[in-house]
């Protein structure tokens, strides 16, 4: 139940965490982007031949990276949804205009989830389409 | 003496209260805080987390470019790759590195350590130099392997 909810809230399928869970949320998500963000900085430096489209699009097809590229993209968005939410509620206090910026975060996390999603899938399954 | 004390903080909350009449007050009062290390700090944590924010959003745009082909890929690249985009990566890397070292900081100070004053200070000392060198390092060696 609990690796359940976990995975809907990292596919941004739960409402906005609160709190305690927030807290926790907040953390846990920081010490994963952390581990997969040093990957990032590790494959720019030492692994990826070039930013030629041919190379990158190989490099992106391998299944691990494909698999570690999707984990990061969809944990960093999460903290930082976390992180920003946290700013918005700190400094908007017009509760009507609040609601209304939360809900533009909401829907740019929403894209990049989806738009994560589909491009990983589709380089995976496809490899582009040249 | 201490209720002339109490006194003087209830009026100078209910100033600042009039300034902003109809207002909720802001959270941190960035305004009328006495500027020292540790809070730009932590103002700085904040503000590199949004530019990271919108980072995180170009990240997914540059996976959706690759998905979509050589031709969204080149489009992406070209912008991605100007002259003012390359500045804001710079400060994208900075703000990254900043954000990775001062949130260790936060984390230790999560376990309970690290609350000394003095130890404040220096950690925080010590995360402005390190992600300064790492930012030079890191550019270094990927302006070494791209040109």
């Amino acid at each position: 139940m609990k690796i359940i909810k976990g995975i809907l809230k990292l596919l941004c399928l739960a409402s906005f965490e609160e709190a305690k869970e927030h807290w926790r949320s907040q953390r846990e998500t920081a010490v994963i982007v952390m581990v997969l963000g040093f990957w990032l900085i590790y494959q720019l430096l030492f692994v990826l031949p070039s930013f030629e489209y041919n190379e990158v699009l190989f490099w992106a097809a391998e299944p691990l990276n494909a698999l570690i590229l999707l984990l990061l993209s969809l944990f960093l968005i999460y903290h930082a949804e976390l992180g920003v939410q946290v700013v918005i509620e700190d400094y908007i206090s017009t509760e009507n205009v609040r609601k209304y910026v939360l809900l533009l975060l909401r829907l740019l996390r929403i894209s990049v989830v989806i738009v994560s999603i589909v491009s990983i899938s589709s380089i995976l399954i496809g490899g582009g389409s040249s | 003496m201490f209720e002339e004390i109490n006194l003087s903080i209830i009026d100078a909350i209910k100033t600042y209260q009039n300034m902003n009449k109809n207002k909720q007050p802001l959270s941190p009062h960035l305004s009328i805080y006495r500027w020292q290390v540790t809070n730009t700090l932590s103002i700085f944590h904040r503000l590199s987390g949004l530019l990271l924010f919108l980072a995180a959003l170009d990240f997914a745009v540059w996976l959706g470019s690759i998905a979509l082909g050589s031709g969204a890929y080149s489009y992406v690249k070209g912008i991605y790759s100007s002259n003012f985009l390359l500045l804001i990566w710079l400060l994208v890397s900075l703000s990254f590195f900043y954000h990775l070292f001062n949130g260790m900081r936060h984390l230790f100070w999560d376990l309970g350590k690290g609350f000394e004053e003095s130890q404040v200070k220096w950690t925080g000392t010590l995360v402005i130099l390190f992600s300064i060198m790492i930012t030079g390092l890191f550019w270094y060696l990927l302006l070494g392997k791209f040109g």
